[in-house]
């Protein structure tokens, strides 16, 4: 066996163990690969192996000596040791039972170790030898959980979290039960001291967190919040508040009160798919860090009073303070405000202008014209705001730094009324639209610049579906937003409307319109509506056609507007009571502020690189500032954190270091991502939320097509344009379900591309295969995004697994793998209506639907389930590699001559796997890499005919279910997946 | 490790409703026993993790009804039911809420049979998941040790026993271990349970009692100590603490249950 063949690259998965070390360490368990980051600067500071197989679960340290535990594995390393020795796994040891938790004595001569048989054993510092081993006598059914709170050197406490709902707290050296502690229901998922050993807390199964007195042993307080299981919890602020981390991705803080009740505080929505593990409190820098199943580290800052700091709310009473003549009339409201450099101008209902700055409010003057109604615009890094009232009166005031006004207009706009003021800025020049009720009035737009001189005023045929909610200026277009999902596209120069779009989304309002790229050609427009759904826009200035490039849904509930941030989408609006910021293409969120929902006045501002969000709720104005994060909250990039079920590669040469690929996953989402292959680095572009169950296949068909399938029957076919740095996908076409049954499921396709007579691309055949033992094939038209069925077929009453096309000697066969083992060849040619010539379809005028009759030949190879199949042809030969449920993997081939088809098994080793093979890639020179559940990425060689083993390595990623492969220029690059993903070099 | 919502929609799920069975997983234990002729003379059994009850069912409908008991055998046929759940009763059958991993409980198991051993020992428990796959393993592990536990203690020589799998990263160490006590070791996925699902049943044919080795049940023994000496291939705690990789090896796989028979995948 030539050794290997298959090297690691890189690894992205869950992260259980976080612990920060000095003032800006980070450490990070990623399976058994230890990384360290300098979270000050983003860094990492060293990566090395720590485990041969075995994920690290834990972190301990005593001064600069670490010690490394998961499963059964240990290993007890000094700093230098971490990054200086080269083969540090050579250190690893191992006890014989798994490892709760660990921790170093007083001194930190010994270091403790607690098995999930809630047994200490004592290992010396020095020697890395096994002391002694201690329990309670009669305590030693399971633990799912536990702590060792190291209070002084006689005082150790272990508290263990058993499977039935008690928490048993012993004293290490008396060998005897200090509490145990009923009242959770379930397992105990975690349970910790603090550092004092004043309070106890715990949580388990039934989703509650309990604080408890050490000395007493009486429960003090039940605290609810978190809507799954939480996993991990953590004292700190000198044992005043608690942290915890759950299955629902959330973290939150919980404030521990003078009477000993424990109170949620803050939430933080940190990962994605499910599980958050890992989670460390630096006391001394008051941050918190997180690992999730989906491979992030996030980093945030948990100061006490932090928020609130950031949050100054004033009732009106306050704002008129300042000026003591000002007579507050009964009902009076503030009725809008908008952000300047210098603070923040706002306007009551009764025309009282006010400025805030440098945390004072002062009256700026009252306008009487503004009494009951007016509207507020703005530009904050101009210093210029406009209030306009109803009847068609606007003031146009600029400010200078100071806040003193420095300029200021009125204009008179002619319509019978005024409902309606927006504004916006291309380049240099100002906008203001003014829109009234009246369907034959004209929307008015004003062009003026810095000093409020207007360059024109255009008239806009109001759109069908009017009551304008947002506009945009480029170059000479206007772009406005309207209520029911429509979109209407104007010349700024003579008012004509170029284009109207209906049904941009399903329904509801658009709710922004951005440029955020554009040139004398195009211009790509970013578009938001309230549903949660947002497009892209590719906007031909010369035809003024328009190109939907990506679209996605939120799903986080409404949908108000968007940011383009370092070519990064920002997202914002409402979800019940709470308003989000939301990193988009990052796939996480930024803040979120209880302000009691969206049927209120508010208003997002972004400058210098921090959000301020302005609200008013029950008669008071709220202002909350998010500075920008002061250490790059996200410390690595993830994956899914749920199984990812496929993954497909593009096989595009060009770009050897940006390869992008797509996985989708039992999340029910795909991402499309790009792969480093020389560092295993990754970018993830979108997560893409169109499918509504877990996927089940994802495939590049072409360069910019890819498809995925799923169950209830979701067929989506993909386009990706990549005329601007960050690739765009846009579901383009789908297949309509046949049934409502929600568990038919597409299992797996295979296409062949279509040709015209001159030879030229024109389509694809397309061939699916179902859970209910039904073969459909279609003609797929790029162009229209038609399917035309060819084909529909039924193998027996079994789950089809797999499909595979192939064209030999002009005939078209297609092969299936299914349930009960077999694989089974049919011959199409004279059963569809495509013809074939040169061994490639060619189109023909008219399409039919066949039905196909039976199979010409039937093997089997397997004892169950073919999980995994791929095809290669040698002449007149299909070679198929499978592999199976039953853990083994076979070469079949079926011959075709003459007379018949000749099927028969080459090579088939039983247990070629310790578990099922999942995926499997045929590789050039007669090579096959096999993934299976056991957790060993296999390869063999099969070009004697015989299968052999070449190389088998570990992999880190847990239900390994997925894999592709691709050859670019000699080198093989692999990507697996499972829970997480791991790149890999196959070496010839 | 179940996935209970589709279990509803499946085919066996509807059969399991008609023909009376608590749940599906009886076809299960029906299309194992087709295979290996697991209830040919036996008499006295333990189903452990049994709730709600269908493998009881199937077992007390073959020891009571049809191998057609009559009062004067010499050893009347004994089912005895363990699970954490309370059970609706089931005739001929004793059954036992709590905990198998508890050391006690396989005391009380073992004065139930009052010194007599048993035929067959079965086990189709499955822990509740975290999602730490590594963790979910060993617990699962854990309750099929715990069921080889008591199995050392009462099985007879040449008996069986049966238990539930779920085919991860170190499952072929459980296959070594248990080579070492049994003729044969088979890892058996029926029809009925999802292809699509890592379970599995590892079938143990031909207990073969160590003769240098004694189990005993001691309430302060915990499974990693009850092993201790068994010479079963198992790590043992050494003072030094170095690392070694035991002993795995692949069990022979065996698809059960006639391939006429429903297909769990499917979708009907
Ligand atoms: C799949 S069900 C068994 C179904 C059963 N064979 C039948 O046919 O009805 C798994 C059972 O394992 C039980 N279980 C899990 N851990 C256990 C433990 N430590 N002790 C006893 N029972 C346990 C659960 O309560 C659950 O009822």
């Amino acid at each position: 066996m030539s050794q290997d063949t298959l090297v690691p690259i890189e690894h992205h998965g869950p992260s259980i163990a976080v612990k920060f070390w000095d003032d800006d360490l980070l450490f990070v368990g990623h399976g058994p690969i230890l990384k360290i980051y300098n979270y000050k600067t983003s860094e990492i500071v060293k990566t090395i192996r720590i485990f041969k197989k075995n994920k690290i679960h834990g972190i301990a340290f005593d001064r600069d000596t670490f010690l490394f535990y998961g499963a059964r594995s240990f290993n007890m390393l000094s700093f230098d040791q971490i990054m200086e020795q080269q083969n540090i796994v050579d250190n690893e040891q191992m006890i014989n039972d798994w490892i709760i938790t660990a921790e170093f004595s007083a001194n930190g001569l010994e270091a403790f170790i607690l098995t999930a048989h809630n047994v200490i054993l004592s290992i010396d510092s020095y020697s890395q030898t096994l002391q002694w081993e201690k329990s309670v006598y009669g305590e030693k059914s399971i633990l799912y959980s536990g702590s060792i709170r190291v209070v002084s050197k006689q005082d150790v406490y272990i508290n263990a979290g058993t499977v039935m709902g008690g928490v048993v707290i012993w004293n290490l050296y008396k060998e005897e039960i200090v509490h145990t502690l009923l009242g959770h229901e379930g397992s105990i998922f975690n349970v910790q001291m603090s550092p004092s050993a004043k309070y106890i807390v715990s949580c388990s199964d039934d989703r509650s967190i309990k604080l408890w007195d050490h000395k007493t042993g009486d429960l003090l307080s039940t605290a609810w919040g978190h809507t799954a299981r939480i996993w991990n919890l953590k004292f700190y602020d000198d044992e005043k508040s608690v942290i915890s981390v759950s299955e629902d991705l959330t973290s939150r803080t919980w404030n521990i009160t003078e009477n000993q009740e424990l109170l949620p505080y803050e939430t933080y929505q940190l990962h994605s798919g499910r599980h958050i593990w890992g989670l460390d409190v630096s006391d001394k820098v008051k941050l918190a860090a997180t690992g999730g199943n989906d491979g992030r580290i996030r980093l945030f800052s948990v100061k006490t009073g932090e928020t609130e700091s950031y949050r100054k709310t004033f009732t009106l009473e306050d704002i008129t303070n300042s000026a003591p003549d000002y007579i507050i009339k009964k009902n009076e409201i503030v009725k809008g405000f908008w952000k300047l450099k210098f603070g923040l101008v706002i306007i009551t209902s009764e025309g009282g202008i006010f400025i805030y700055k440098d945390q004072k409010w002062e009256l700026l003057r009252i306008e009487n014209k503004f009494n009951n109604f007016s509207l507020t615009n703005g530009f904050t890094d101009d210093n210029i705001i406009i209030f306009t009232n109803t009847k068609g009166d606007s003031l146009f005031l600029k400010f200078d730094e100071e806040g003193k006004i420095i300029n200021e207009k009125w204009i008179n706009t002619e319509v019978t009324k005024i409902v309606n003021a927006l504004s916006t800025k291309d380049g240099s020049n100002f906008y203001l639209m003014i829109e009234s009720p009246n369907k034959n009035e004209k929307l008015v737009v004003y062009e003026f610049d810095q000093n409020f001189e207007i360059s024109r005023t255009v008239f806009l045929e109001k759109g069908p579906t009017f009551v304008t909610t947002c506009f945009e200026v480029n170059g000479d277009f206007i772009f406005a937003g309207f209520r029911l999902s429509s979109l209407g596209i104007y010349s700024l120069s003579t008012g004509e409307e170029t284009k109207f779009i209906k049904k941009l989304s399903i329904s509801d309002t658009v709710t922004s319109i951005k440029s955020i790229k554009s040139d004398d050609k195009k211009t790509l427009l970013i578009i938001s509506n309230r549903d949660g759904y947002y497009v892209y826009i590719k906007f031909d200035k010369a035809t003024s056609e328009c190109e939907f490039i990506h679209s996605n849904n939120t799903r986080r509930g409404f949908l108000e507007g968007s940011y383009n941030i370092n070519d990064e989408l920002i997202l914002f609006g409402f979800k019940s009571s709470f308003f989000y910021i939301y990193n988009e293409s990052r796939d996480y969120e930024i803040a979120y502020e209880n302000c009691g929902g969206a049927h209120r006045q508010w208003k997002l501002f972004y400058s210098n690189e921090s959000y301020e969000f302005v609200y008013t709720r029950s008669g008071s104005l709220t202002i909350r500032e998010i500075p920008k994060a002061k250490f790059d909250y996200y410390l690595s990039e993830g994956t899914h954190g749920r199984e990812i079920r496929d993954i497909s590669i593009r096989n595009d040469s060009s770009k050897i270091d940006d390869l992008l690929y797509i996985t989708g996953a039992e999340d029910t989402t795909l991402k499309l991502s790009s792969l480093n292959s020389t560092n295993g680095q990754i970018k993830n572009h979108w997560t893409l939320r169109k499918h509504t169950s877990g996927l089940q296949k994802v495939k590049f068909l072409r360069n910019d097509l890819i498809a995925s399938s799923s169950a209830r029957e979701e067929f989506f076919i993909w386009k990706i344009d990549e005329s601007f740095n960050t690739p765009f996908i846009i579901p383009y076409a789908s297949l309509n379900p046949s049934s409502d049954n929600p568990d038919l499921r597409i299992m797996d396709f295979d296409h062949l591309e279509v040709y015209d007579e001159s030879g030229k691309l024109q389509g694809l055949f397309l061939v699916n295969v179902y859970s209910d033992s039904s073969i459909k094939g279609w003609y797929f038209d790029p162009e229209t995004g038609n399917f035309t069925q060819l084909i529909n077929g039924f193998y027996k009453t079994c789950c089809l697994f797999d499909v595979k096309l192939n064209i030999v000697d002009n005939n078209v066969y297609l092969l299936t793998g299914a349930t009960d083992g077999y694989l089974t060849l049919w011959d199409i040619t004279n059963e569809f209506s495509l013809k074939v010539q040169n061994n490639k379809l060619q189109m023909v005028t008219e399409l039919k639907s066949n039905k196909i009759s039976s199979p010409i030949s039937t093997i089997c190879v397997h004892q169950n389930g073919i999980k995994s199949f791929e095809t290669q042809l040698n002449n007149n030969e299909i070679l198929v590699a499978t592999g199976g449920d039953d853990n083994a993997l076979a070469i079949t081939s079926f011959k075709i001559n003459n007379s018949g088809v000749e099927a028969k098994i080459y090579s088939k080793i039983e247990d070629a796997a310790s578990s099922t093979i999942t995926s499997l890639n045929i590789l050039p020179n007669d090579r096959v890499l096999v993934a299976s559940v056991d957790q060993i990425f296999r390869i063999w060689s099969f070009k004697t005919g015989e299968l052999k083993l070449i190389d088998s390595k570990s992999t880190t990623i847990a239900d390994t279910g997925s894999l592709d492969s691709i050859s670019l220029e000699g080198k093989d690059i692999a990507l697996v997946g499972g829970v997480g993903l791991s790149a890999w070099e196959i070496k010839n | 490790m179940g996935k209970s919502s589709k279990d509803k929609r499946d085919l066996y799920y509807r059969k399991a409703k008609e023909e009376g069975w608590r749940a599906r997983s009886a076809f299960k234990l029906l299309q194992l026993n087709d295979q290996f002729q697991l209830f040919k003379g036996v008499r006295r059994v333990v189903d452990l993790c049994a709730a709600p009850g269908s493998w009881s069912q199937v077992l007390s409908r073959e020891l009571f009804e049809k191998n057609q008991y009559t009062a004067n055998d010499e050893i009347p046929p004994k089912i005895v039911a363990v699970d954490l759940q309370p059970m609706a009763p089931i005739d001929g059958v004793t059954t036992l809420q709590a905990d198998i991993t508890h050391p006690k409980t396989l005391s009380k198991i073992l004065e139930i049979f009052g010194g007599e051993p048993a035929d067959f020992v079965c086990s189709d428990g499955a822990p509740d998941v975290t999602g730490l796959h590594d963790l979910d393993e060993y617990i699962q592990a854990q309750l099929i040790l715990a069921a080889l536990q008591l199995t050392t203690c009462l099985l007879r020589p040449g008996g069986t026993f049966v238990a539930k799998i779920f085919r991860g990263r170190d499952i072929d160490l459980m296959y070594s271990q248990l080579g070492y006590l049994f003729e044969k070791v088979i890892c058996a996925k029926p029809r009925s349970s999802r292809g699509t699902s890592l379970e599995a049943f590892i079938v143990c044919l031909g207990y073969k009692p160590s003769s240098h080795w004694k189990p005993t049940l001691d309430p302060n023994v915990s499974t990693e100590d009850f092993f201790k000496g068994a010479n079963i291939g198992r790590y043992e705690l050494k003072d030094d603490l170095t690392y070694e990789e035991e002993k795995r090896n692949v069990a022979p796989f065996i698809a059960c249950g006639d391939l006429s028979s429903y297909d769990s995948d499917a979708t009907y």
